[in-house]
């Protein structure tokens, strides 16, 4: 076998094999892809999703909901003292 | 018990099938860029006789696997790996066109193709997996 040929046959069958192997990578890429659609179509995952979402906005909610708690706490608090004042100036006032 | 039979064999070919796509391919690199670098100019040379620039081309991909390998890096250990699919089906070719596969042993350059390219495939399964 002559150089020329031996040049020939090794670039044309590496060349040959990359291209086969990139038929074969284009179908696992297909696959790959076919396989995450599937995933994220799942309708368990879908659920747990839902589920997820429901679960961060309850929380938010939860937040809200206890610094509304403190800060009606707070004023309910206000007032009782106001009016154990003004029941303190009611009784002088009668006094008189 | 042929049900029970037939599941247990199924079972067993799935996992077989399994461990042939996911497991861990450095190890086979590793043998194959030795083949590369060592077994096979030294056969084509003794079988073939001295085809100088396809024989460089066998270390060459030999010793870029190995270095590939050594890095770590993922993408570099898959362009190594298709050229030395592209390296062992070139040895095989050479094989075929010159002598052809008189003996058995002959057809072992088959079993290397196949090899090489079950280590392609995992890493790039691998590489899908990792990046998408």
């Amino acid at each position: 076998m002559d150089s020329t040929e031996q040049i020939l046959i090794t670039l044309g069958t590496i060349a040959g094999s990359a291209g086969l192997w990139k038929f074969f990578e284009a179908r696992l890429k297909l696959k790959a892809e076919q396989r995450k659609d599937d995933i994220q179509n799942n309708d368990g995952v879908q659920y747990r999703d839902d589920l997820k979402n429901r679960v961060e906005k309850m929380s938010l909610a939860l937040e809200e909901a206890n610094a509304k708690i403190l800060e009606l706490t707070q004023k309910v608090a206000e007032l009782e003292t106001e009016n154990r004042y003004l029941h303190r100036e009611i009784d002088i006032l009668k006094r008189r | 018990m042929i049900q029970h039979t037939k599941e247990t064999a199924k079972k067993r070919f799935k996992h077989l099938a399994d461990v042939w796509r996911h497991s861990d391919s450095q190890p086979t690199e590793i043998t194959l860029a030795l083949v590369n670098l060592l077994l096979a100019p030294a056969a084509t040379l003794i079988e073939l006789g001295p085809l100088l620039f396809y024989q460089i081309i066998l270390v060459g991909a030999g010793v870029y696997q190995l270095m590939c390998v050594a890095k770590g890096e993922l993408k570099c250990r898959v362009r190594a790996s298709m050229f030395t699919f592209g390296t062992f089906a070139t040895t095989l070719m050479m094989y075929i066109i010159m002598v052809g596969l008189p003996t058995p042993s002959h057809w072992g350059w088959l079993v290397l193709v196949f090899s090489s390219f079950g280590s392609l495939k995992r890493l790039k399964t691998e590489q899908l997996h990792r990046h998408g």
